[in-house]
């Protein structure tokens, strides 16, 4: 499948609408960046569960470096290069699903609001920002106003950046690291009977029986080839429909390292762009992120979202102090815990 | 004064015995092994603690991975920015808290807290914890803390000294500097045993009245009349008590007839000619004095007379170069340091520092030597006479312990030999481990001070020679090339 790379655009117009790409592999050459500044966002979170109220920290940080023909130029980070916790204590009494979902949203809102004041102060002289994980977060299953008001909130605060971006000429994408979708394979699934005479060997093997048991990483790990990218798929989610400039989700996935599984890039493009234009900037985006992605055969991350990841994480030690401070601060620390927590050994 | 960096907090510092510490970007340049620094306490209090070791740590390189599966065409540091995360850690030993309301330093009883401010230690400080005399002897620098190595001129000699190194490290350098101070401060009178003629041809020529006197070898001759049968038996260690009582019968009635002016031929002719002696006895005599004729170091009188030549502040360099034979070499430091101790417990000469190079040579561990008796007993009990010993060797390990362990103060250069490394930390006292270990990686005009004469041994750059000559060695070709162009005059001569 992977040499004979099928043409798409044959498909019947209910397949075909879910793709942006008239064949199923692109061959991408890696650009030249210098001169260009690529930035990369990512926010770490972490929580404790307490009996009455529970807390949550956050930290997001952005990273931008200026490359030259040597590497990189300059790297200035944003809002520092250690910014401090943010911290958040939630006084209601959250289930453990909500819980998770609260920590989950106020993450990435985090992360949105850090992007948001980047763009706002780069003047300009950002071309592209990558952002670690998916935008696509799903309406919590929940009774919680104050959850679904955070929700709502995430959503703004993600078409205000999305139309940012688009208004500074600033290319952003989502890079999705580890990915459990099936997206792609259910839809390999479905072109298959369509594209058979290209691959009639396929029809040899049960291939429904492995395309069900596989998940689009594990499947494009084996068809792509480093610089190789994957057709463009259109994503259910929509954004900006209140700025009367409605977005949608492309994803597709890009080899960079030979012995790496591929990344998944998502970003957002108007509903009324032309598809040249998007492939054009898919490709930008792709021939930009291959040289900063290959360093090391067996890891091919972009190397602004590990450099961001590596900033925004937070070490275990740095919750310890911080409830540390809590126990010293109060009277009577030990009644917060759970019963658990407050045995007298440690077995 | 600028902090120099900030105590972290890791599962062993900062404790009792260690401080780790996270070195500010700014200061990296001015930090050094060995440095001391301060951490202040409060206002009246810092703890004092001195650099052990330095590491650069770098997260992008924690991992053997992130190098053997680098992609060769692009190398990490031009896509990471891993330059901004390169931090410098170091560790100091803490020896101890500063009272600057008392002034007294005591043992350090309480860590410092993680986040604590790291300086580097003023002079003053270190002076004080280092036990610094400012008017003692100047040895060098210890340029990192800006402090002037001067060491109490008692606390150095009283309980004598050694100076320690390979070849080449600097031995004599360091020698030549304690000489000059020596020399200044005029106080005390040195003999320099100098068997390869180095400090001979340090000591300017041009200058007159410098105190420094220096004596070939060729010119030394020990007096026979001067010399009873026991002191002559000394030369010989194989001589039986039969035989020496012999000997002190006949020198004896030399003496009696008045006669002051004789020599070994004299001696051998009167033993020779006796009908009173048993012939065994006679030819064993006559034998040990014929070895003692050999070295052709005795006659009738003396030279020179060092006990005129001993005057406060006078330096006297015994040039052994032109004596090849050990034996010879031995009897001389035998007979000349004899002398000069025992003048000196008579009180008859000025205090005393008897400077001994290759001393493993004279002083000997595990094997017998002339003048190894002699120096043992001035390691031993000069400190009561203000005899003072200064031991050279590149041996140490071959030198005498009975003579090593007594020297309470050692300077010690560069030394690569682990057997020698490890005999300097069994007879070094107040060495341990990790300064051990740096010993090796000493430059040339470097070296630890450790032991009496200071506090806390000391790593410091020995200074520059002021007065002294600089003298170097021919490199061998200019050496090969010397004696072609000799011979070949030589040649065409004959």
């Amino acid at each position: 499948m992977r040499s004979l790379n099928p043409n798409l655009s044959d498909l019947p117009p209910h397949l075909y609408n879910l793709i942006y790409d008239n064949q199923m592999f692109t061959q991408l050459f890696p650009q030249d960046i210098s001169g260009l500044t690529i930035g990369g966002v990512d926010g770490g979170y972490a929580s404790r569960l307490f009996i009455g109220f529970d807390i949550f920290a956050f930290r997001a940080v952005a990273v931008f470096s200026t490359y030259t023909p040597e590497g990189i130029q300059k790297t200035t980070y944003y809002p520092t290069k250690t910014p401090p916790l943010e911290i958040a204590v939630s006084d209601v009494g959250l289930s453990l699903m909500d819980f998770e979902n609260m920590g989950t949203i106020r993450r990435a809102i985090t992360e949105l609001q850090i992007a948001s004041q980047v763009l706002e102060q780069s003047n300009k002289k950002l071309d592209i920002l990558l952002l670690d994980g998916s935008p696509v977060i799903r309406k919590p299953l929940t009774k919680s106003r104050k959850i679904l008001n955070y929700y709502q909130t995430y959503l703004s605060i993600l078409s205000r950046l999305v139309l940012l971006a688009r208004k500074q000429g600033i290319k952003m994408a989502w890079i999705v690291k580890d990915s459990r979708l099936n997206l792609f394979t259910k839809f390999l699934g479905q072109i298959i009977p369509f594209i058979v005479e290209e691959m009639s060997d396929i029809l040899s093997l049960d291939y429904r029986r492995i395309i069900k048991r596989s998940r689009d990483m594990d499947l494009f790990y084996y068809l792509l080839e480093p610089n190789v990218r994957s057709m463009a798929y259109h994503r259910q989610f929509s954004i900006s429909k209140q700025f009367n400039q409605e977005f949608t989700l492309y994803a597709y996935y890009l080899k960079t390292a030979p012995f790496d599984i591929p990344i998944r890039v998502e970003l957002f493009q108007s509903i009324h762009r032309d598809q040249t234009d998007l492939t054009k900037e898919i490709n930008f985006i792709s021939e930009a992120i291959l040289p900063v992605s290959q360093y090391n055969k067996n890891y091919g991350i972009p190397a602004p979202i590990v450099e961001a990841d590596a900033r925004a994480k937070i070490k275990k030690t740095e919750i310890d102090a911080l409830f540390q401070l809590i126990r010293i601060r109060h009277p009577t620390p030990d009644l917060w815990f759970y019963r658990r927590k407050r045995a007298p050994w440690k077995f | 004064m600028a902090a120099i960096g900030t105590v972290v907090a890791t599962p062993d510092s900062p404790s009792l015995e260690n401080i780790e510490f996270i070195i500010d970007k700014n200061a990296q340049p001015q930090i050094e092994r060995g440095q001391f620094v301060t951490i202040p306490k409060n206002k009246n209090q810092v703890v004092l603690g001195i650099i052990t070791s330095i590491k650069k740590y770098n997260a992008y390189y924690e991992t053997i991975d992130s190098s053997i599966h680098e992609i060769s065409s692009r190398n990490y540091e031009a896509i990471f920015p891993i330059k901004e995360w390169e931090n410098t850690l170091a560790n100091a030993k803490p020896l101890g808290e500063i009272n600057f309301t008392n002034e007294r330093i005591t043992r350090l009883k309480f860590p410092v807290s993680p986040g604590s401010k790291i300086y580097v230690a003023s002079s003053s400080i270190v002076s004080k914890f280092l036990g610094l005399d400012k008017n003692g002897i100047y040895w060098g620098d210890l340029s990192s803390n800006n402090v002037k190595i001067r060491v109490s001129l008692s606390r150095l000699l009283r309980k004598h000294l050694a100076i320690l190194a390979i070849s080449g490290a600097g031995k004599s350098y360091a020698a030549s500097i304690l000489l000059e101070e020596l020399h200044k401060t005029g106080s005390i009178s040195v003999l320099v045993i100098d068997p390869h003629g180095e400090y001979s041809s340090m000591v300017p020529t041009n200058v007159e009245n410098t105190n420094t006197k220096v004596i070939r070898g060729s010119f030394i001759s020990i007096g026979i009349p001067e010399l009873s049968a026991w002191e002559i038996s000394e030369f010989i260690p194989e001589i039986s008590v039969v035989q020496t009582r012999v000997l002190d019968n006949i020198i004896s009635n030399i003496r009696k007839k008045n006669r002051n002016h004789y020599g070994l031929q004299d001696i051998i002719q009167i033993i020779d000619t006796s009908e009173k002696i048993n012939v065994r006895t006679k030819e064993a005599l006559i034998g040990w004095l014929y070895s003692l004729q050999r070295t052709h170091l005795f006659s009738t009188e003396t030279s020179p007379n060092l006990s005129e030549l001993f005057q406060p502040g006078k330096i006297v360099i015994l040039d052994l170069s032109e004596i090849t034979n050990l034996r010879s070499r031995s009897i001389i430091v035998l007979h000349f340091l004899s002398r000069l101790y025992y003048q000196r417990t008579r009180g008859e000469i000025p205090p005393s520092l008897f400077v001994i190079e290759e001393a493993h040579q004279f002083c000997p561990q595990g094997s017998r030597s002339i003048s190894k008796r002699i120096i043992e007993t001035i390691a031993r009990e000069g400190r009561k006479f203000y005899a003072s010993l200064c031991l050279i060797s590149q041996r140490p390990v071959n030198l005498s312990v009975t003579a090593l362990s007594q020297c309470n103060t050692n300077l010690i250069l560069r030394i690569r030999n682990p057997y020698d490394q490890d005999f300097i930390g069994k007879t070094s006292e107040g060495i341990d481990r990790s300064t051990l270990k740096m010993i090796p990686d000493l430059e040339i005009g470097e070296a630890l001070l450790v032991g009496e004469g200071i506090n806390y041994p000391t790593f410091f750059r020995i200074r520059s020679r002021t007065f002294y000559n600089k003298v170097t060695s021919p490199d061998l070709e200019t050496m090969a090339d010397k004696y072609k162009e000799a011979w070949s005059v030589k040649r065409n001569t004959s």
